[in-house]
């Protein structure tokens, strides 16, 4: 485990996948992180409860584009009870940075906080 | 190709400096306080090496005090000149210092703080450069110390060091300057200066790291804050770091040397950089243009994340540094105190990087840069943007 960045994370970091804006998405989500002026969008199709597509754009540290690009390709695909039963403490050990960095969480709660006001018709 | 733009971090020791180091390090291996052969060896290149030290920077052999480094310097400093004032004039517990120093001399601040010292930060303009009206306004028959920095770590600029030592002078209070950032940069002459002390740091000028000095005037009150040996005229006990010193004399004597022709090589590489950074756009140039130590620059870029800048050119072999570390993290730094004092603007001031030239750079590194660094603000803005 490392303190700021690690080699997974920097895989992700060098090439980040998924970047970019879906012109027709059914659902946006965005997350801010208000100190310092970053913050990411993320454009995602909903489908019958599957998230079919995703991208986003993005401004934000290595580990805010790293775990963007990796949140990114685990819940596309997934069905909506999927990702609302994931747990960012996973994110944190898949790429392999043992501390609590908001920039690393934020990705998965914004989706997580979209998607549940989504299914309460919000 | 590895481009080592980070100079302010640290400086490699230049192969002189690595030879001599070596020689010295092999073929002096006795204790400078030994009264035998091997000690008097040691103890002649020991004096020798002070001796340049001291010549270089326009000051007397026993004006210099060999430390472990910058940071040391400034303690001894701050903590010893104000011990002795305690003593004679102990109503006098009023410091100044700016807001745009090194940890080293705000911490010290911060801790004389707790013990009950009065401390006022001498505040800075848009362009970093110190209030000297503030400095005339505030001063008073209680204030002991003032400490302003030759040159500043994150944007280069060079304070009116001259002017403010000339009015402390005139005014009965101490002096201090921390010229880490400015050895090999920039003239450094006490005598010019006017300043009861000033820190200095090898690593900072192609020496070794753990070595530094610490200039005190001749007839300074100033008392020792370790106690031991009773080396460097008690004021810093320690065994003399013979290699240490010898490499940090004869690294400063190379780097002086060249002072004026780096200076004129990074003012063209700085106007390439600069010329780059107008094809950019939307983006600032933080610290004086003029008055700044050469080859140093702090360049902010709108809507990019400077940590994100830095760690990509990083992947392109470029090493530069970033002012602002992320703020999410549970132990944040934050954002530069330098540029917030310089009031930079949050936009700008996340999108930071310095960019510090060296001996070692050539004209295609430099090249390679301006291409990476115009490739790599694009990408940041482009996926920012979609």
């Amino acid at each position: 485990m490392a303190d700021r960045y690690s080699k997974e994370l920097m895989k992700h970091f060098a090439s980040p996948k998924n970047i970019g804006k879906i012109e027709d998405s059914t659902l946006a989500a965005t997350g801010f992180n208000e100190s310092d002026g970053d913050g990411v969008t993320f454009y995602m199709n909903v489908e019958d409860r599957v998230v079919k597509d995703i991208k986003y754009t993005i401004k934000g540290c290595p580990r805010a584009i790293a775990a963007s690009s990796y949140t990114s390709e685990v819940v596309k695909g997934k069905t909506v009870d999927e990702i609302l039963g994931m747990d960012t403490e996973k994110i944190f050990s898949d790429l392999g940075i043992d501390d609590s960095f908001k920039c690393i969480s934020m990705p998965l709660e914004s989706i997580q906080e979209a998607l549940r006001d989504h299914e309460k018709g919000i | 190709m590895n481009v080592y733009l980070d100079h302010a971090a640290t400086t490699p020791l230049l192969e002189e400096v690595i030879d001599y180091f070596s020689v010295v390090l092999r073929d002096y291996p006795g204790n400078a306080s030994s009264l035998h052969y091997e000690g008097l060896r040691a103890r002649e290149l020991y004096e020798e090496s002070k001796e340049k030290i001291a010549s270089l920077i326009g000051a007397k052999y026993d004006e210099i005090v060999f430390t472990s480094g910058g940071t040391e310097s400034d303690n001894i400093a701050i903590f010893g000149s104000l011990k002795a004032i305690e003593k004679t004039n102990p109503d006098k517990r009023h410091v100044m210092t700016t807001p745009i120093e090194h940890e080293a001399v705000l911490e010290s601040f911060k801790e004389l703080e707790k013990r009950g010292y009065t401390v006022d930060y001498i505040p800075v303009d848009e362009n970093g450069i110190v209030d000297l009206n503030w400095i005339e306004d505030h001063i008073s028959n209680k204030t002991a110390l003032c400490s302003v920095m030759l040159a500043n770590n994150e944007v280069g600029v060079v304070e009116p060091v001259e002017e403010i030592a000339w009015f402390c002078r005139h005014n009965g209070v101490v002096f201090h300057t921390d010229a880490v950032q400015a050895m090999g940069k920039i003239e450094v002459d006490v005598q010019k200066l006017g300043v009861d002390l000033l820190a200095g740091s090898a690593h900072k000028f192609y020496g070794p790291k753990g070595v530094g000095f610490l200039y005190v005037r001749e007839g300074l009150p100033i008392d020792p804050i370790v106690y031991g040996g009773g080396h460097e005229g008690g004021l810093r006990s320690g065994t003399e770091n013979v290699t240490g010193a010898a490499a940090m004399a004869k690294a400063l004597e190379m780097v002086v040397s060249t002072i004026e022709e780096r200076s004129a090589q990074y003012q063209e590489w700085q106007k390439k950089i600069l010329d780059i950074c107008e094809e950019i756009g939307d983006y600032k140039l933080n610290g004086h243009r003029e008055k700044r130590a050469p080859g140093s620059l702090s360049l902010s870029f709108k809507g990019v994340n400077g940590e994100a800048l830095m760690a990509m050119l990083s992947q392109d072999g470029i090493a530069v540094s970033t002012a602002s570390a992320c703020q999410s993290h549970a132990h944040k730094k934050g954002a530069s105190h330098v540029l917030k004092a310089m009031n930079c603007g949050k936009a700008y001031i996340n999108g930071t990087i310095r960019v510090v030239m060296g001996h070692e750079n050539t004209e295609e590194e430099i090249d390679y840069f301006c291409s990476k660094l115009k490739e790599r603000v694009d990408f940041l803005r482009r996926i920012q943007n979609g």
